[in-house]
């Protein structure tokens, strides 16, 4: 089967390089995640067409769409891809209805897949206002229905939340997601938002300081962050570290983080999994697993958890229902905690506090 | 490594608030100000128009001068504009849309005819295509003679008109948003398609208020006609060099072209004002 998008890019720009290499099968959704900057909308420009690689291959639905190697680059208008801009990018001359149809030949089978499109995103009834006329929220609708009834091989959506509010964001979420479905099209949907991620995504690839970090399905890339911006997304705390060999018991392993060593459980092969082998492992656990006790008791014992060291708090973020505490440890780390016990252990800025982590709430991956 | 706080969510400003009731007090002491300025510019008008209504103006519009100098304005400052229309157009498009080597210099070189004295502009014409002129000799030589014909007078129109349309097009192409020429690009049609169904009617009121401009400074050329074109009538006497001889024997005949120029130009401002009006709204 041909892949819906295969791409091997370089785009420079400045001092910036953007490198990506990726495959997304024929009709899947991939959410192309990553902090501002980090080269996502390039990417898709570059798909559209809109923006011009230094050297890459892109090839849509089977048909090579740029080559530098060989001196092939269609123009955006040859290459088959409907772009949803962040803005909309509405025609505000044009009516809704001409906004649909400009992309087509105006025949009645365009004029009637139109409609289609105006009904099932439910907004037939606003098909002769002008854009001018629109909420935020219908105008991103035009622009969806827009993409969608030109027959594209692909369908390319730009921060497709990015301009509305965050009550609106929800159900345009979950109208996204059917509005995908019912396309059927191989689709790229860039986002900074981890959320559009999940609920949108067949897989996530994430895309930061202009290289693809992480690639996978959305259960992997939430279980098992590998980098930073996707741990804090994710609320996870991610450590790198080296696996040692052997270990002190069958059934733990140890991981060395700095000048920490980390008593793991799992990744040893005993859930019947290969056992991993020694070398650099990504750690990840909740802030919820994070126990803060005070400074100075000495190693306790009574606690199960063997993972205990120093740490100082450097921010308390307040969630709804609990605290967030951000901390130094020798690299960075955070711990849920609720407002009492915060209050009982005196914690503040600066404080110094002892960390214990059990080993079985520690995920261990490659 | 470094960990981060999740991204907090940005809630867009949904709107700037207007306050109902905007604080007018400057309101006053500005009109008045602005009084001096009106009467500079109205003196002269009201003047005109006292001094010509007595001389009963609609007798003299009979006059075969008057009548041949009408024509020859009409003509000449309508294709001078649609000159400036055709020739602009691409370069008003280029300079808003692209960077390139020389750009700086093609934009002195298009303001260059708005601040010279329009005789300099006629002398520089001349010496372009007049009999012994840089293009005028190889013009001459396939029997094309330009100077002190019709044809000079367009050119000199054009000369002096075409940048003030570059001007407002350009600043009417660079108010279309890129994002609206790209999403038509994606949606299948190439760059010339989407100049003309994107970029031209969005900029529409800019290119009619620059048709305008240009209109108004090709139908008011003297100076460049008169040094290029000479002052022949019903050859290249327009209105404006028509006025200039009859005020050297015909003060009430001046006065009566002078009007009549008044209420072309005046008439051409409404009329426009409401297109535009009409094509915003």
């Amino acid at each position: 089967m041909t892949a819906g998008l295969s791409l091997d890019l370089e785009i420079r720009q400045g001092a910036f390089t953007l490198r990506a290499e990726l495959t997304v099968a024929a009709g899947e959704v991939l959410v192309l995640v990553g902090p501002s900057g980090s080269g996502k909308t390039t990417c898709l420009r570059a798909v559209a067409g809109l923006a011009r690689p230094h050297r890459g291959r892109i090839e849509i639905a089977g048909r090579t769409v740029l080559d530098t190697h060989k001196g092939y680059d269609l123009p955006p208008w040859s290459r088959r891809v409907g772009l949803v801009f962040q803005d909309y990018a509405l025609f505000p001359h044009l009516t809704v209805e001409q906004n649909l149809l400009y992309g087509t030949r105006g025949r009645p089978e365009d004029r009637r897949r139109a409609g289609e499109w105006l009904a099932a995103l439910g907004i037939t009834d606003l098909s002769q206002r002008k854009p001018s006329a629109l909420s935020g929220g219908q105008r991103q609708r035009v622009a969806l229905a827009r993409a969608a009834v030109t027959e594209s091989d692909l369908l390319l959506l730009d921060e497709p939340f990015g301009s509305l509010d965050a009550a609106t964001r929800r159900t345009v979420r979950t109208e996204l997601r059917n509005f995908l479905q019912r396309a059927g099209r191989t689709a790229v949907v860039v986002s900074h938002d981890y959320l559009d991620a999940l609920t949108l995504g067949d897989r996530i690839a994430v895309l930061e300081g202009g290289k693809l970090s992480q690639i996978g399905t959305r259960e992997e890339v939430l279980r098992r962050p590998r980098t930073p911006f996707l741990a804090a997304l994710t609320g996870h705390n991610v450590l790198e570290g080296e696996l040692q060999a052997g270990g002190t018991a069958s059934d733990l392993r140890e991981v060395r983080v700095g000048p920490l060593v980390f008593h793991v459980a799992g990744g040893s092969g005993g859930d019947g999994t290969e056992p991993l082998p020694t070398g650099p492992v990504f750690l990840s656990f909740g802030p919820q697993e994070v126990t803060l006790m005070r400074e100075g008791g000495g190693e306790d014992s009574t606690l199960s958890p063997r993972n205990q060291f120093a740490a100082r708090v450097t921010e308390i973020v307040p969630l709804p229902d609990r605290l967030r505490v951000f901390l130094d440890a020798g690299f960075p780390l955070m711990a849920d905690i609720v407002p009492s016990a915060a209050a009982a252990l005196g914690i503040r800025e600066g404080v110094r506090v002892r960390v214990a982590i059990k080993s079985t709430a520690i995920e261990i991956y490659r | 490594m470094r960990l981060q706080p999740p991204n907090p969510v940005v809630t867009p400003v949904s709107a700037v608030p207007t306050s109902p009731e905007e604080r007018t007090e400057g309101r006053w002491g500005l009109m008045g100000l602005s009084l001096l300025f009106l009467l500079l510019l109205g003196a002269p008008v009201l003047a005109l128009l006292m001094n010509a209504f007595p001389a009963q103006p609609w007798l003299r519009l009979q006059d075969p001068v008057v009548r041949m100098a009408l024509r020859l304005s009409v003509v000449t400052s309508l294709t001078a504009t649609a000159a400036s229309v055709v020739l602009g157009l691409p370069v008003a498009y280029l300079l808003a849309r692209h960077q390139f080597r020389g750009k700086e210099l093609l934009d002195t070189l298009i303001d260059l005819p708005m601040t010279i004295p329009p005789v300099v502009a006629g002398v520089a014409l001349l010496l372009t295509f007049g009999r012994m002129g840089l293009l005028g000799r190889t013009l001459e030589a396939v029997g094309f003679r330009v100077a002190f014909s019709t044809t000079a007078v367009v050119l000199a129109q054009t000369f002096m008109a075409a940048p003030f349309f570059v001007r407002a097009a350009r600043a009417g192409f660079e108010a279309v948003p890129l994002s609206l020429e790209h999403a038509a690009m994606t949606l299948g049609r190439n760059r010339w398609g989407v100049f003309w169904s994107i970029s031209v009617p969005l900029a529409a009121p800019a290119l009619m208020a620059g048709v305008v401009l240009a209109w108004a400074r090709a139908l008011s050329e003297f100076g460049a006609t008169m040094m290029f074109a000479g002052n022949l009538p019903g050859v290249t006497q327009t209105l404006p060099l028509a006025v200039m001889s009859a005020m050297e024997t015909d003060l009430q005949l001046a006065i009566s072209i002078s009007l009549l120029s008044l209420i072309l130009a005046f008439g051409a401002l409404a009329g426009v004002r409401l297109v535009v009006r009409r094509w915003a709204g």
